[in-house]
C-alpha cells in the first residue's frame, strides 16, 4: 500500500495513493473492529455458556444432598449422597466444598468457612426460598468467590423440613473450582474466535478480489488509449461500467474539442500558406518580368508592382504575427489599468498613415479619460486593425481608378450617457464608421473567421483583422457589432466593459 | 565425618519437632527401626528430605536406601503417623507441616487435604504416566497397587474351600456350626483409615456390606488398628480368617513361609493405593519433586515390588504385574470426600458400633 501522505510521479499522472489500496485499508479496518467486537461477544458467550452448563450440574448436585436432609432429634442431619459429589467428578480436576447450615447460620456439617454470597443474591436466595416455602427445596443461586486461594463458583439454596424448630428451614451451599468450566469457556471462545478469523480472512480475500476486478475497467481503457495513433481522438470504444461513464464522456469531449482545434489549425496553416503564396508568386513573375524588360520606364514599373505585393506580404505576416501575439496574450489575461482615450490616439498615430494622400479620419471624442481593465497592447493592436480595415475598405476609388481620400469617422462615447462622469459610465461604446461598400447582413457572421473575408472586400486584407478584434473584444468581456452606416458604409461598434477608475 | 552427619540430623529432628509443637506420636519400634528414622547422607549433606508417612518403615526404608544410593547428598528424615494423625497435622492451616512429602495409605484424607488446598501441584514424565485414576489435580499421586484381599489359615482353608466371594464369605459367617465364631478379624473401621476407607467403598458397591459387617460383629470378630495383628492371629492359629486386608502384607508373609493362604475376592476386588503429595509449604518442595519422580519410576517401583512385595502402580513398568480379575481401583477424587463428612462418619461408625458385642 502506498503512502498516502505522499505525491509520486508515474507515466507522467500525479499518483496520490491507490484506489485499491485505500479501499482495502477502509476495509481491512471494519473488517478488524468487526472482527474484535466479534471475539469479545464469543468470549461472553462461552463464559455464560460454560456458567450454565456447570451451574446445572451444581444445581443437580445440590438438589442430591437436600433429598438427604432432614430432622433427626433436636437438630438437622444430612446423610450426604455419594453421588452429590462424585457427579462433580466430570469436572475432573476441580475441587468441592460444601456446608449445610441451619436457619440461624449454625454449621450442620461440612466446610464451616465458606464465602457468603453477596447481599442483593442472599436476598434473593431467601426470596427464593420463602417462595417455596413447603415444597422441600428451591432454585439455588449462583455466584463467583475466592475460596482457599482459587476462584470458586458457589450455589446457594433453601431446604425445608416439616417440624424443625425455627422457620424449619436450612441452608445448602455447594462450591466448586473452576478449572473445567473456565476451560470450556475458553474452548468455546477459542473455537468461536477461530471460525471469526477464518471469515474475516475469508472476507478480504473476497473484498480484495473484488477490487481487483471492480478496478479492471480503468486497467482496460488505459491499455486503449495507450495503443492508440496519436492521431486517433476518436471516442473511447470500450464499455466502462455507468460510475466511470462521467469521466470517459469528459474524455470524449475533450478529444473531440481537442480534434476540432486541430482542424481549425490545419485550416490556418493551409490558408496562411496560400495566401502567402499568391503574392509570393507575383513578386516572382514581377521580378521576372521586371529583369527581362529592357524599357526603363516599365522596369520601374514592374518594381514598383514588386513593392506592392511585398508591402502585401509585410501586411499579411505582420497580421499573423499579431493574431499570435493576441491569442497568446488572451490566454495569459495579464490584465492592467488601461485608458481607452489614450489607447485610442495611440492606435491613430500608429494606423493612420501620414504620407500623402493622407486619409480625413475624424475622432470624436468628449471624454477625458474612460479607463477600464485590459491589456492596452491588445486593445491598441484590435484598434489598428479596425481602422486600416476602415482606411482600406473604406478607400472608395473613383471612376478613373484612382482612390478617393477615405472618410473614416471613430467616436468613443460612454454607455449609458452621461456627461463628462466617467466614474458613472457601464462601458465604453467605441464606433468606427467608413464609408466603404459594407458587409451584406449574411456574412456578418463569417467576417470574424481567420481568413473570412466579405465577398465585396478590397484585394489586399488577409481575412485576419476582424478575427483578431474579436478574439481581443472577446477576452475584455465585450461586445462587437457590424452595422450599416446611414447613407453607405460600415459601421464596427465596440462595447466594452468600463473598469474601476483606480 | 560420619558423627557430624549424625548431629545434623539431629538438628533436623530438633526443628521439626520444634515446627509442629511435638505432638505425642506413638514412637512404636518396628522391627528394630527407630522412629523417626534418620537417614545420613552418605556422600555429605547437600539437601535434606523429609517425609512423613503412614506406610510402614520396612516398607518404606529400602525405598529411602535406594534413593541415597541415587543422591548420597540427600539426608533423610522419615517419620511415621497414624493417617488420622498425619491428616490432623497437614490440615493445621496455622502451622507448616514441617515435612516435603506427605505419604500415606488413606486415600480419603489425603484426597481431603488436597481439597482443602494444602498441597501444592507437580508435572513430570513420571507423574503424567500414572493412570488416570491414580492422580488428581496434579497434587496427589498413587504409588502403589494394593488389592484389598481376604487372607486365610492354610490349615483350615484350602483353595478350593476359602471363601472366593463376599456372598461366600457371608454364607459361612451365617453356618450355624460358627466356624469362625472368634477366629475372624479385619480392620477397626474408628482406628483404621485404610479399614474405614475400604468399608465404605464396600459399602458404596455392595448392597450387602451392612449385613456382612453385621455377621462379622455376631461373630464375635477381632477389629484391629494394623493389619499385622490379624496376619499374626492367624500365624499363630487364633484366628482363621481376615477380611479386607492389603495383599501385599498378605504376600509378605506368604513368601516367608507363613501358613496364610490369599483369595481376591471373585465379586469385585477394591484396589487402593498408597498416596503422596507435597505439602503447600513444603521446606524443600524441589527435593520432594526429585523423590516423588523417583518414586513413580521404574526403579523406585521395582524396588516396592522386590523389597515390600508391593505391585507397581505404572502397567507400563510390568505389564504382568497385575492381577486379572474384578479388580476395582478407587479414583482419587471429590468422592472420596463423602465419607469424609463429619455427620456421614458419624453415621457409619454409628451403624459399624452397633453391631459391636456390648461392653460386659
Amino acid at each position: 500500500m502506498s503512502d498516502a501522505a505522499t505525491n509520486t510521479r508515474r507515466g507522467g499522472a500525479v499518483v496520490h495513493g491507490t484506489i485499491r489500496g485505500r479501499l482495502l485499508a477502509y476495509m481491512g479496518l471494519l473488517f478488524l473492529c468487526a472482527m474484535v467486537l466479534l471475539a469479545l461477544a464469543a468470549q461472553a458467550y462461552g463464559q455464560r455458556a460454560a456458567n450454565l452448563s456447570f451451574d446445572r450440574l451444581l444445581a443437580a448436585s445440590i438438589l442430591a444432598m437436600g433429598e438427604t436432609v432432614g430432622a433427626s432429634g433436636s437438630g438437622w442431619d444430612m446423610d450426604l449422597p455419594y453421588a452429590s459429589l462424585d457427579m462433580l467428578a466430570m469436572a475432573p480436576e476441580d475441587r468441592v466444598f460444601y456446608s449445610l447450615r441451619d436457619a440461624s447460620g449454625q454449621l450442620v456439617t461440612g466446610y464451616g468457612d465458606l464465602p457468603q454470597p453477596p447481599a442483593r443474591l442472599r436476598a434473593e436466595a431467601e426470596r427464593r426460598s420463602a417462595r417455596n416455602a413447603g415444597a422441600q427445596d428451591s432454585t439455588p443461586v449462583f455466584f463467583d468467590a475466592v475460596y482457599r486461594g482459587e476462584k470458586t463458583r458457589f450455589a446457594l439454596a433453601g431446604r425445608w423440613a416439616a417440624g424443625m424448630p425455627g422457620q424449619g428451614q436450612a441452608w445448602l451451599q455447594i462450591g466448586q473450582t473452576r478449572l473445567a468450566r473456565d476451560a470450556l469457556a475458553t474452548e468455546i471462545t477459542g473455537t468461536a474466535t477461530l471460525a471469526i478469523a477464518l471469515l474475516t480472512l475469508a472476507a478480504l480475500a473476497l473484498c480484495w478480489w473484488a477490487v481487483r476486478h471492480a478496478l479492471a475497467p480503468l486497467g482496460r481503457l488505459e491499455k486503449e488509449l495507450a495503443a492508440r495513433e496519436a492521431a486517433d481522438l476518436q471516442p473511447i470504444a470500450a464499455a466502462v461500467p455507468a460510475e466511470m461513464a462521467q469521466a470517459v464522456g469528459a474524455l470524449n469531449r475533450f478529444m473531440a474539442r481537442l480534434d476540432a482545434n486541430l482542424d481549425t489549425l490545419r485550416v490556418f496553416i493551409a490558408e496562411a500558406a496560400h495566401q502567402m503564396r499568391t503574392p509570393l508568386a507575383a513578386l516572382r513573375a514581377q521580378a521576372q518580368m521586371a529583369q527581362d524588360e529592357p524599357d526603363p520606364a516599365e522596369q520601374r514599373r514592374g518594381l514598383d508592382a514588386v513593392e506592392r505585393n511585398a508591402a502585401q506580404l509585410t501586411r499579411l505576416l505582420n497580421q499573423l504575427l499579431a493574431d499570435a501575439s493576441v491569442v497568446h496574450r488572451g490566454t495569459l489575461q495579464r490584465f492592467s489599468h488601461v485608458d481607452l482615450v489614450r489607447t485610442v490616439r495611440e492606435a491613430l498615430h500608429e494606423a493612420v498613415p501620414r504620407a500623402e494622400p493622407q486619409p480625413r479620419v475624424h475622432f470624436d471624442c468628449d471624454l477625458e479619460t474612460a479607463p477600464l481593465h485590459g491589456d492596452a497592447l491588445m486593445l491598441r493592436e484590435a484598434l489598428k486593425n479596425l481602422i486600416d480595415n476602415a482606411l482600406r475598405h473604406g478607400t472608395l476609388m473613383t471612376p478613373e481608378g484612382m482612390p478617393c481620400v477615405a472618410a473614416v469617422d471613430i467616436r468613443l462615447t460612454a454607455t449609458p450617457v452621461s456627461t463628462g462622469e466617467p466614474a458613472g459610465a457601464d462601458s465604453w461604446r467605441l464606433s468606427v464608421a467608413d464609408r466603404g461598400p459594407g458587409i451584406a447582413p449574411e456574412e456578418t457572421a463569417t467576417v470574424f473567421d481567420r481568413f473570412g473575408r466579405g465577398s465585396n472586400a478590397a484585394s489586399g486584407g488577409a481575412g485576419l483583422g476582424l478575427a483578431i478584434v474579436r478574439k481581443v473584444v472577446d477576452s475584455h468581456g465585450g461586445r462587437i457589432a457590424l452595422l450599416p452606416r446611414p447613407g453607405g458604409g460600415l459601421v464596427v461598434q465596440l462595447d466594452l466593459p468600463a473598469g474601476a477608475g483606480s | 565425618m560420619r558423627r557430624r552427619t549424625l548431629v545434623a540430623g539431629a538438628g533436623l529432628l530438633l526443628s521439626v519437632s520444634a515446627r509442629t509443637g511435638a505432638q505425642p506420636m506413638p514412637a512404636a519400634q518396628v522391627a528394630g527401626l527407630a522412629n523417626p528414622l534418620i537417614l545420613p547422607a552418605p556422600g555429605g549433606r547437600t539437601a535434606a528430605l523429609s517425609i512423613i508417612g503412614s506406610t510402614d518403615l520396612p516398607v518404606f526404608a529400602p525405598l529411602l536406601r535406594d534413593y541415597q544410593r541415587l543422591h548420597p547428598g540427600v539426608a533423610i528424615r522419615y517419620e511415621e503417623f497414624s493417617t488420622q494423625a498425619l491428616y490432623r497435622q497437614a490440615s493445621h492451616a496455622a502451622s507448616p507441616v514441617g515435612a516435603d512429602l506427605l505419604v500415606s495409605s488413606s486415600m480419603d484424607l489425603q484426597v481431603q487435604l488436597v481439597n482443602d488446598g494444602f498441597a501444592q501441584a507437580y508435572r513430570s514424565e513420571q507423574t503424567a504416566a500414572l493412570p488416570a485414576w491414580a492422580h488428581w489435580r496434579d497434587e496427589i499421586f498413587g504409588f502403589s497397587y494394593e488389592p484389598m484381599v481376604i487372607a486365610y489359615d492354610t490349615r483350615r482353608f484350602t483353595a478350593a474351600t476359602a471363601p472366593g466371594t463376599r456372598r461366600e464369605l457371608l454364607q459361612l459367617l451365617r453356618d450355624p456350626a460358627r466356624p469362625l465364631a472368634g477366629r475372624v478379624g479385619s480392620y477397626d473401621l474408628a482406628d483404621s483409615g485404610i479399614g474405614y476407607l475400604a468399608a465404605t467403598q464396600d459399602a458404596r458397591f455392595d448392597g450387602n456390606a451392612g449385613a456382612l459387617l453385621a455377621a462379622l460383629g455376631d461373630n464375635r470378630a477381632r477389629w484391629v488398628a494394623h493389619a499385622g495383628v490379624v496376619l499374626d492371629g492367624i500365624e499363630r492359629g487364633t484366628l482363621s480368617l481376615a477380611y479386607n486386608v492389603p495383599g501385599s502384607y498378605v504376600q509378605g508373609r506368604i513368601a516367608a513361609g507363613s501358613p496364610i493362604g490369599m483369595v481376591l475376592p471373585r465379586d469385585y476386588t477394591l484396589v487402593i493405593s498408597r498416596t503422596a503429595l507435597i505439602p503447600r509449604n513444603a521446606p524443600d518442595p524441589a527435593e520432594a519433586r526429585r523423590f516423588l519422580d523417583y518414586l513413580l519410576s521404574p526403579r523406585g517401583q521395582g524396588v516396592l515390588a522386590r523389597e515390600a512385595r508391593i505391585l507397581p502402580i505404572r502397567t507400563d513398568v510390568d505389564r504382568h504385574a497385575h492381577p486379572v480379575g474384578a479388580l476395582r481401583p478407587i479414583p482419587l477424587g471429590p468422592g472420596l470426600l463423602v465419607y469424609q463428612d463429619r455427620l456421614k462418619r458419624a453415621r457409619f461408625l454409628e451403624a459399624w458400633r452397633a453391631v459391636l458385642p456390648r461392653p460386659g
